[in-house]
């Protein structure tokens, strides 16, 4: 049961609903003037990803949601600083993932290795032979996702939560180079095709 | 430039494929680790933001009156919930600026707000119901209503429009 708001595929291409950098932008701006409805709004859309950015740093489900908080109220902090509205999005992305390193050092967590982001799956379940197709095709998707780098992995699973406006916002606050996912593919996304035997021009999938 | 180890088709545009596979490893992500139920509600308590309550309005119908030219400078627009009806006319002046007049039904006087790119524009409506607000910049705005009765307040939004 989908709780996260998350944008449905066709979503992804926006063509005709009012970019969301816009409208977090009239949000933002509202806030700064005392509006508590539009800092609701913005609370009820946004958390879901920083929740997503929180978990992808390896950090403990409890302490991600501390993190969440302590980020909210660091933006509350900063409402008036932040130069371009529009840049609300990278601004919360960058503050809460940085938020997670500060608590993941403190807590003197063992070096993150690619498992540590698979540390919220649960035990494999049902024997092989009562698997669904689709409990097999999710457990090929891991396996896939798990070669990527560390890097694409945290940034395949926040794009994920995204809509593709928003690609570019993501991986600059991840501290990818430009260019690293949307308008074109980039190089994450292409090798998870290609781990995945998927066709660049278009897969059998 | 692509170096020897960039995979095929890092170049090429995102196309419906990598829709449909962003999507599965979001869904895969949902199911595997949730975001907590409660978690948007503990930032909302955390803010302050708990005994907010609004209701959206419904838009009801974009209209263009027989007097509308055919650059449709002038649209009228009908929001409408089961307590409040608002009318709106948006109108372009020979400045580049926007101007909305308004009037709701029931007629209470309320409190009214504009969110815009450029910040919150806020008036009353008359006991007629009638607000308006002028010099709007072009762009995507939002109304916000809030009415006061025996003590208690209710608030109202309608979806963003385009102007």
């Amino acid at each position: 049961m989908r709780t996260d708001n998350a944008p449905r595929p066709e979503d992804r291409r926006q063509t005709d609903k009012p970019v969301r950098r816009e409208r977090l932008a009239v949000l933002l701006l509202a806030a700064r003037d005392g509006d508590r409805l539009a800092l609701d709004e913005m609370v009820r859309e946004l958390t879901p990803i920083l929740w997503q950015v929180t978990r992808a740093q390896g950090l403990d489900r409890d302490s991600c949601a501390d993190v969440v908080q302590t980020t909210w109220l660091a933006l509350m902090k900063a409402l008036d600083t932040i130069r371009h509205p529009e840049a609300l999005l990278g601004w919360l992305v960058t503050a809460a993932r940085r938020e997670a390193w500060r608590v993941r050092a403190e807590q003197r967590a063992e070096e993150a290795t690619d498992t540590e982001l698979f540390s919220a799956r649960p035990d494999p379940g049902p024997p092989p032979g009562s698997r669904l197709l689709e409990e097999e095709q999710r457990e090929v998707l891991w396996a896939a996702v798990a070669k990527l780098s560390a890097q694409c992995q945290e940034l395949i699973r926040i794009v994920a939560f995204v809509e593709r406006p928003d690609y570019g916002v993501i991986s600059h606050a991840l501290g990818m180079p430009r260019g690293s996912i949307g308008p074109t593919r980039g190089r994450c996304l292409a090798k998870l095709r290609e781990l995945l035997g998927i066709q660049p021009n278009g897969g059998a999938r | 430039m692509a170096t020897p180890s960039a995979p095929r088709g890092w170049d090429e545009p995102l196309d419906n494929v990598d829709d449909n596979l962003l999507d599965e490893v979001r869904t895969a992500w949902s199911d595997t680790d949730p975001m907590p139920a409660v978690l948007i509600d503990q930032v909302r308590l955390t803010l302050g933001l708990v005994d907010v309550d609004i209701e959206m309005l419904a838009l009801v119908e974009p209209v263009r009156s027989a007097a509308t030219r055919n650059d449709g400078a002038l649209r009228r627009i009908t929001f409408s919930g089961d307590d409040l009806t608002i009318m709106i006319n948006i109108d372009c002046n020979t400045d580049g600026m926007w101007r909305i007049d308004g009037w709701m039904a029931p007629a209470v006087a309320s409190r009214v707000e504009l969110r815009t790119g450029r910040g919150l524009r806020v008036t009353e409506s008359g006991e007629d119901g009638r607000f308006s607000i002028d010099a709007i910049p072009k762009g995507l705005v939002q109304l916000v209503i809030h009415q006061s009765a025996g003590g208690a307040t209710r608030t109202f939004t309608t979806p963003t429009v385009e102007l």
